[in-house]
């Protein structure tokens, strides 16, 4: 799949008066069958763009691209193809303008795979009038140009050129997909519209298509692609415009657009962000839209972390539906960017310094309104030696107590022997030890399992509804980064 | 059963072949027959009339030459243009449909050729129109009828393929009705009704060959030059479309071309079957499903095929003549079965 020339430059000259764009959408709405599918919307596409275009399924995406491609008319609105409406164009015209990929085709009969990709030439061939014809780059001359090195050019490209024999019934699904986009490929379009291309594709061959149209993008073409893939879709595009029920619920760049509230309003469900440098990455945590309150997000667990020690079991105990609630820890702190990124609750503290007294008390009624305290493994100093002091006075009160490598514990003693010392005095007292992080995951689970750990709990208030309720409830308040850095509870 | 390959190697085989049997085939269409001359004599006059022409005489009758030119050759010429019609018109309809069972006869042209034939031979105050009065009204009832079809299955400007075969079927018998009807209150005649829906090249002239002749030459480029295009709208209409095809004006031309290439033919021929169903299938078995070599080795395999089918039906019972649609159909009903069985697992 690798060019072996490059792409030849798209940046010629934009058609008299459409300014730099190449689709212009105004008032756009399509009912189908007395249905509003699409619309009310508006959109510019600018020439050049790498759009992506996401949406639950339903939401209208293959509607907007067959809109694009005049396959459908819109009911209301105009939509404007190099500042010409695209109904007035003859299929030819369009066909040398903007490619497209749909979702599926069908090839009954035994075209070779080499025949069905040279059906995308046709264009080339059929003598219409084409009055756009001003903007569009010289193809059909030049080296490269002859319908048989282009077609050759793109099933290189798609990596089918060993296929390029065989009839297209005897296909997999996923070389009948990148046949599919070698023939529009072979139409050498400065625009191509793609229906989500990486169906039925392994992984190898998503990456090499979503690279082959990167590259395509940075010879100059404009490509809109519907992906449903967010994570792909966050690190190729360079804009991102999310459908929701027709509309356009969100565009932008991938990080405004993937914002987790965003996500959770439209496709219903709770996700982290993570940054791969300017890009965001979604680790989906649950669905919404299957709502039971199980035991896991009722169990309370508070998490005494501290210098990422306690980073790993936060990710498991989230991954297996916990909402752990984390402190005292520093602002700086990696647990801090953990349980930030999850949106726990989390006692946080200023720097370089002994932690507040009201950090303690926070963290203090925090740890009270749990069914479980997790000791992780992190060092201790003066500054956080009051942590296990929370713990010890926990264990008199008789809630559940889980410390996590406490045989390490000498190895992280920075105080000359105190933590050792109330470490093994939490040990007498009846806590819990866990060796490993998956060891203390099942002693949880198992905690959960059992009404015992919340009759235990001496507080007696219950929380009210499950951890969801408090996530959505949170999505309508400011989560992120304190304002206050000196101390602060985020959340309820 | 699929040669891929060099498939271009294969065409240019598969044409040579064919032509060659479609020669064999008019030579012995020419030499064979039931006027009681032996094969040596029709050689020789066939040989006589091209080097001097009619009124040759030498080692057969006075009147050979002029039986060979006037009553063969018309019949030769007359078959190889129906059965090149009605193949290009089958399958281009299979192309246009995506369906591997569609026929020249889909927009019910035969049921309106076969109306208009028997009006025109049981009505007799027609037969004041001239000689050709069957054949014209013919055309005129195999026209009517498609464009009938097309207009009852086309809402708000788009027609459905669905909908065109049902209103196909739809149109089809409820002019047959029309036509048992007409039968059954007949009693005159009745016999050369029959024999026409049959389907027959009996009678040819030379007048019948140049009246189709240009309805089916102008049809036949006409589909050949949108070889290309069909291939395209065998990805859908809307993949067409995508690929620069005007897909519906294009099915409905192509469907206009191959219907009036259908009449043009029906209406010199009768009703033959199954030429126009089976061919197109046998050639894409060996040339491949593109329509820029289907279409031409279609044409000339039909032409070989009808051509040898007529004059079996001629001489098998001579002097009695078979009608062709009898053979074809005869031939062409077990063929029909053994695409069924073979195309399910395709």
């Amino acid at each position: 799949m690798r060019p072996s020339h490059p792409y030849p430059s798209f940046t010629a000259a934009p058609a008299a008066g459409s300014g730099s764009s190449v689709y212009e959408i105004r008032g756009l709405e399509v009912t189908l069958q007395g249905r509003r599918v699409l619309g009310p919307l508006d959109l510019s596409i600018q020439t050049g763009a790498f759009l992506g275009v996401l949406g639950p399924n339903g939401s209208g995406k293959t509607t907007l691209l067959r809109v694009l491609t005049g396959a459908l008319r819109p009911t209301e609105g105009e939509v404007r193809l190099l500042d010409r409406p695209v109904q007035q164009y003859h299929p030819a015209e369009i066909a040398r303008l903007a490619g497209v990929v749909p979702q599926q085709f069908s090839l009954d009969f035994g075209f070779t795979v080499a025949e069905m990709v040279a059906m995308g030439r046709y264009v080339h061939r059929a003598r219409r009038p084409v009055t756009a014809r001003a903007w569009l780059p010289k193809t059909s001359d030049g080296p490269g140009a002859d319908d048989d090195s282009v077609v050759a050019q793109v099933l290189q490209w798609t990596g089918l050129s060993e296929l390029a024999d065989r009839p297209v019934t005897r296909l997999s699904g996923g070389e009948r997909q990148r046949a599919l986009i070698a023939q529009t490929l072979a139409q050498q379009t400065p625009v191509l519209l793609l229906d989500e291309p990486l169906n039925n594709l392994d992984l190898n061959h998503q990456l090499e298509v979503m690279q082959l149209l990167s590259r395509l993008h940075q010879g100059g073409r404009t490509v809109v692609v519907i992906l449903h893939d967010l994570n792909i879709a966050a690190q190729y595009c360079d804009q991102l415009v999310l459908l929701d029920q027709g509309r356009i619920a969100a565009s932008g760049p991938a990080e405004e657009v993937l914002d987790p509230r965003v996500i959770l309003e439209v496709f219903k469900v709770r996700v982290s962000v993570h940054r791969q440098g300017l890009r965001p990455y979604l680790t989906p945590l649950w669905s919404r839209a299957r709502q039971t309150e199980s035991d896991r997000e009722t169990l309370k667990v508070h998490v005494i972390a501290g210098g990422g020690a306690a980073s790993p079991l936060i990710e498991e105990l989230v991954a297996r539906g916990f909402a752990p609630s984390l402190g005292v820890v520093s602002v700086f702190d990696t647990d801090y960017l953990t349980a930030e990124r999850y949106e726990l609750d989390v006692v946080s503290a200023p720097p370089f310094q002994a932690f507040p007294a009201e950090t303690i008390d926070q963290m203090e009624s925090l740890v009270g309104e749990s069914d479980v305290l997790v000791v992780a493994p992190v060092f201790f100093g003066q500054g956080n030696m009051e942590s296990l002091r929370v713990a010890l006075r926990a264990l008199q009160r008789g809630q559940q107590v889980l410390f996590l490598n406490p045989e390490s514990c000498a190895e992280r003693d920075l105080t000359g022997g105190e933590a050792v010392a109330l470490t093994r005095q939490a040990l007498d007292r009846g806590a819990l030890t866990a060796s490993s992080v998956r060891e203390a995951v099942e002693i949880i689970g198992r905690l959960a399992l059992e009404p015992a750990t919340r009759s235990s709990r001496p507080h007696g208030h219950h929380q009210k509804g499950n951890s969801l309720d408090q996530f959505s409830g949170r999505t309508e308040g400011v989560p992120g980064v304190p304002t206050d850095p000196a101390a602060h509870v985020e959340g309820e | 059963m699929r040669l891929v390959g060099d498939r271009r190697r294969t065409y240019r085989l598969v044409m040579l072949a064919v032509a060659a049997g479609l020669l064999g085939a008019v030579v012995l269409a020419a030499v064979t027959g039931a006027a009681g001359l032996s094969i040596k004599q029709s050689f020789a006059a066939l040989l006589a009339l091209f080097q001097h022409g009619s009124e040759a005489t030498g080692d057969f009758p006075d009147w050979a030459p002029r039986l060979l030119l006037n009553l063969r050759l018309p019949r030769i010429a007359l078959a190889i243009l129906t059965g090149a019609a009605l193949s290009t018109a089958g399958a281009s309809f299979q192309g246009t449909f995506r369906n591997p069972l569609a026929e020249p006869y889909l927009l019910g042209v035969s049921a309106g050729a076969a109306l208009g034939a028997t009006i025109a031979i049981i009505w007799k105050p027609l037969s004041a129109l001239g000689a050709y009065t069957v054949p014209l009204l013919a055309f005129i009832g195999a026209i009517s009828a498609a464009f009938l079809v097309y207009r009852l299955a086309t809402f708000a400007g788009h027609t459905q393929s669905a909908s065109l075969l049902l209103s196909g079927v739809a149109v089809g018998s409820t002019l047959t009705a029309i036509l048992s009807f007409l039968m059954v209150t007949t009693e005159r005649d009745l016999h050369t009704v029959v024999v026409w829906l049959m389907g027959g090249l009996t009678a040819a002239t030379w007048t019948k060959v140049f009246l189709a002749l240009p309805v089916v030459a102008v049809g036949f480029v006409y589909i050949v030059a949108m070889a290309r295009r069909m291939n395209l709208l065998l990805m859908g209409e809307e993949r067409a479309r995508e690929l620069g095809v005007d897909s519906q004006r294009t099915r409905r031309n192509l469907m206009v071309a191959a219907s009036v290439t259908t009449a043009a033919a029906v209406s010199f021929s009768g009703l033959i079957g199954f030429i126009g169903l089976m061919v197109p299938h046998i050639m894409r078995l060996l040339v491949g499903p593109d329509h820029r070599r289907l279409l031409p080795a279609s044409a000339l395999f039909g032409a070989f095929l009808l051509l040898l089918a007529d004059t079996v039906a001629r001489t098998a019972l001579a002097p009695q003549e078979i009608p062709v649609g009898i053979i074809t159909a005869a031939t062409g009903g077990p063929f029909f079965l053994y695409l069924l069985r073979t195309r399910r697992g395709a």
